[in-house]
């Protein structure tokens, strides 16, 4: 393998593995937040990828505006279905497991749903990129990717400052460390938790309109991303923000590595072998052991 | 995840009756399509049993229950249609087989809630992509095919009935064996371990053993199933046994209620069933069948065997009617 | 009389924190040890090796004559060494009467096989168990609350129940980690009689608490902690009237006082 070959594979990786990030980072701030593992954040993403899609047939726009207007309504969404299914949920004092299994529900409803929407059939994103690669030296790369890359990490930017500096996002940090004191102190908790899911929505469709713009969009897309993304963010201890960040790319770095130099049938599968294996040295994840080095 | 209660209610005992009493004389009144459905959803009832054993009496979250159902299908339908083996054989096959292969996750029952549950997940992605990838031994995506009827000795179980009947019978064996276990000094280690692993070690269970022995059952009990689907259904996909499948039978147990062999069961015609009678709703089928799901779960009980104890609760309580007993709960609250 | 645990220069330190350090000890059989300290010092953490549940980062433990700092709990627990908790560990949606069956494990042998194959000795020695698990509700008390859900038990009942279900284990060794905190004074009395039953029942006892009065009542032996260290070590009259322990508790008059009251 030549180094521009490595190069060009490590992007690629990068870019699949920053998707999964955000979907990851998603679903950790909700396990922080309410303890909830929402197996319909994959719905979200492909609700993001076809809304992008959606967007872009009504009015041609270039591609970060798609972006934007995907991730917004993947947000949207999200936060229609916490107040309306698991807030309504919460309230009645029904046990977690109760709500984890309703989050499966919502994912077959939405899969259904948006097979009735949108049929069966992938949908191809347009060509919205240059197609020839963009020559850094002696290496070329697709700008998709960079624009996946720059786009993704921008996103988990504007996460860390929004989680920092502004008050809404504070307070969801709040109600993540302790729900009852955030109460005490003047939080509004229903307004917190549904920020939350906003938030992860926002992030669930912005990966959607990436993920579509790397392949395709179809009712089923989120499936298998949700569940790689569940894996990422437990590799990187859930409920970990930096530990999903990180767990994300590893993925998505582990399995381009493997698909194209042991076998692409088995590109998932040592993905899991690593997995299992890490998780039996650090059996709390990335966050477990850095909280136990300290 | 409560307690198996030693006094069994009359309300149970009674409900327990007429279930038997509907399992025996259902093939009178079922079309031949219908009691495929209803086999199928016999089968499965019995990987439920098996999940419920873990997540209801040991407290471990399985996702690796499709990889088990896989192993066993496969064994068992291969055997039958490359070695010619009789039936008897290869659904022994594909027991110990799934056992043996649970034997490589032992290491990782050490981990706790969801860790467990997303390590149990890749071991499912592992074995449905070897089922997927390994053509030359299970034919890939083409699927198994002409795996023969379920048989007993020379008599080939030709009629839908016959075969009801023995998949009746296993999934009996499967709940009494899951009864025993969950009853007297081993499922008291089970559940000790289930509500605070501390306190049973303290006590001198070795929690690593007891998990892994439930877990190997558990294996076991499911490859069983497995075998009995292959024969069923005569045809294998590996799609069958994709991660989807341990959702779903995690659904029938989370659905029937968890910490109850019968729920289990009840969990398992449900969601097997349930979209069946959807039918008439074609495409929107799945849709109520989500919602439905989320209206049980929003009733806030333990699935429909929790919602059963609480309708019995009610009704004996109205029976035995104690006026102090209001002001007590008034007071509780 | 002989010494049915000894230990030498145990340490155990999580980073930079010592918890324990260098603590030497040997407990007779038949003993009953108390081990007092302010918060902090390190007793829970000592009861914790002892036990098992935690690994110490230096030093032995020989207990009935075998090396046992590297076994697991649960084969200490079948050595003898049974264990209540600070923070009460029940099995609280389990009956108090399986509570206390769970604490009688050690005491049968039915496994998997017995439970599936219905074996007949499985069904007699569960017969037995039970009865010997209401026996032990009955030295504590609890007999009439036996099939009553654990958690619902008021917090003196649990840490009755916590004691019983050790007990069930038939243990040589017995360590009780603050049986006494938030008892009331009728509780702690009752408490205190039956250490002393137990004690007089041939089981050596390591009791960890702050409750002066169950110490001083039930205790042959003190050792005192501090900064997980070994402070002093005596009887009862020694331990009151050593000056390193008087100055350790200085600043706190409470305890000052309530060892002064037994001077």
């Amino acid at each position: 393998m030549t180094i521009a070959e490595m190069v060009e594979l490590l992007v690629g990786g990068l870019a699949i593995g920053c998707i999964y990030s955000l979907i990851a980072l998603g679903l950790s701030i909700i396990i922080r937040a309410t303890g909830v593992l929402n197996f319909a954040q994959g719905e979200v993403v492909m609700l993001g990828a076809m809304f992008g899609l959606a967007t872009y047939r009504l009015v041609p726009l270039p591609f970060p505006a798609l972006f934007v207007a995907g991730a917004l309504f993947a947000g949207v969404m999200a936060v229609i279905i916490e107040l309306l299914i698991y807030r309504t949920l919460r309230v009645r004092r029904v046990p977690m497991v109760n709500i984890v299994i309703s989050t499966i529900a919502m994912s077959i409803l939405l899969q259904n749903g948006a097979q009735l929407v949108w049929g069966s059939e992938p949908i191809a994103y347009p060509r919205l990129f240059a197609l020839e690669g963009l020559q850094l030296g002696p290496v070329r790369v697709a700008p998709q990717l960079v624009w996946i890359v720059v786009l993704a990490l921008g996103m988990m930017l504007a996460l860390q400052l929004f989680l920092r500096f502004t008050r809404a996002g504070l307070s969801v940090q709040a109600v993540a460390q302790d729900p009852e004191a955030a109460q005490l102190m003047g939080i509004n908790l229903t307004r917190a938790v549904a920020s939350t899911y906003g938030i992860a929505g926002i992030l669930g469709g912005a990966a959607g309109v990436l993920l579509g713009s790397m392949f395709y969009a179809s009712f089923n897309m989120g499936f298998l991303p949700g569940i790689k993304a569940f894996v990422a963010a437990t590799l990187g201890g859930l409920g970990s923000i930096g530990g999903a960040m990180l767990g994300g790319i590893v993925f998505g770095l582990i399995e381009t590595f493997t698909a194209t130099s042991i076998s692409t049938a088995y590109k998932d599968a040592v993905g899991m072998v690593l997995l299992i294996v890490i998780l039996l040295v650090l059996p709390q994840g990335f966050a477990g052991a850095m909280r136990r080095g300290r | 995840m409560s307690e198996p209660v030693a006094r069994v209610s009359p309300f149970a005992i009674a409900a327990l009756l007429a279930g038997l009493l509907a399992l025996l004389t259902l093939p009178l009144f079922l079309g031949k399509y219908h009691l495929h459905i209803v086999s199928s959803a016999m089968i499965f009832s019995i990987a439920a049993v098996a999940l419920q054993l873990l997540l209801g009496f040991t407290g471990l979250l399985s996702l690796g229950q499709a990889a088990f159902l896989g192993v066993g299908a496969y064994t068992s339908g291969l055997l039958a249609t490359g070695l010619k083996l009789p039936f008897e054989l290869t659904i022994v096959a594909a027991g110990l087989l799934s056992g043996l292969s649970s034997l490589i996750l032992v290491p990782i029952l050490r981990l706790k809630g969801t860790y467990l549950g997303v390590a149990t997940l890749g071991f499912t992605i592992i074995v449905h992509l070897v089922i997927l990838n390994e053509e030359w031994l299970t034919h890939g995506s083409l699927g198994l095919m002409g795996i023969p009827r379920p048989s007993i000795g020379p008599w080939l179980l030709r009629s839908p009935a016959a075969a009801y009947y023995l998949y009746l019978s296993i999934l009996g064996a499967a709940c009494f064996v899951a009864y025993r276990l969950v009853i007297g000094r081993f499922g008291r280690a089970l559940s000790a371990i289930m509500l605070n692993e501390d306190a049973a070690q303290a006590s001198g269970i070795n929690v690593t053993l007891y998990k892994a022995q439930a877990f190997v059952v558990s294996a076991v009990i499911t490859g069983i199933a497995g075998a009995l689907y292959a024969h069923h259904t005569q045809y294998l996909n590996p799609n069958d046994f994709s991660l989807w499948r341990s959702i779903e039978i995690l659904l029938m147990v989370s659905v029937g209620g968890i910490g109850s062999i019968g729920g289990a069961v009840i969990g398992a015609f449900v969601v097997m069933l349930l979209p069946e009678a959807l039918r008439f709703a074609a495409e929107y089928r799945m849709l109520i069948f989500a919602l439905l799901l989320i209206v049980l779960m929003g009733l806030g009980q333990n699935g429909i065997a929790g919602l059963c104890v609480s309708a019995a609760r009610a009704v004996s309580r109205r029976a035995s009617f104690d006026p102090g007993r209001l002001e007590r709960r008034e007071l509780a609250e | 009389m002989s010494a049915l645990l000894q230990i030498s220069g145990l340490a155990k330190r999580f980073g930079g924190l010592v918890a324990t350090d260098n603590i030497s000890m040997t407990v007779a059989h038949g003993q009953v040890r108390g081990v007092i300290g302010p918060n902090g010092a390190g007793k829970t953490t000592l009861l914790s090796l002892i036990g098992g549940t935690m690994q110490p980062s230096e030093g032995s433990i020989v207990f009935d004559g075998l090396e046992v700092s590297a076994s697991p709990t649960h084969r200490r627990a079948a050595m003898g060494i049974g264990r209540t908790f600070q923070n009460i560990k029940l099995f609280d949606s389990m009956s108090v009467l399986r509570n206390v069956m769970v604490g009688s494990h050690l005491r049968g042998r039915a496994g998997i096989w017995g439970a599936m194959l219905c074996l007949p000795s499985a069904a007699a020695e569960e017969r037995r168990l039970r009865d010997e698990a209401l026996a032990a509700l009955q030295t504590v008390g609890l007999l009439a609350l036996a099939e009553v859900e654990a958690g619902s038990l008021s917090y003196g009942q649990k840490r009755l129940l916590e004691i019983a279900r050790a007990m069930a284990s038939t243990p040589q060794l017995l360590l009780l980690d603050e049986p006494a905190a938030g008892l009331n004074p009728t509780e702690a009395v009752a408490l205190t009689q039956l250490i002393k039953r137990i004690s007089e029942s041939g089981v050596t006892i390591i009791l960890v608490e702050h409750h002066m009065d169950v110490i001083m009542s039930t205790c042959s032996q003190i050792s005192v902690l501090n900064y997980g260290k070994l402070l002093a070590e005596g009887s009862p009259s020694e331990v009151q009237n050593n000056e390193q322990v008087v100055e350790a508790y200085l600043g706190r008059p409470g305890l000052e006082e309530r060892l002064a009251a037994y001077a």
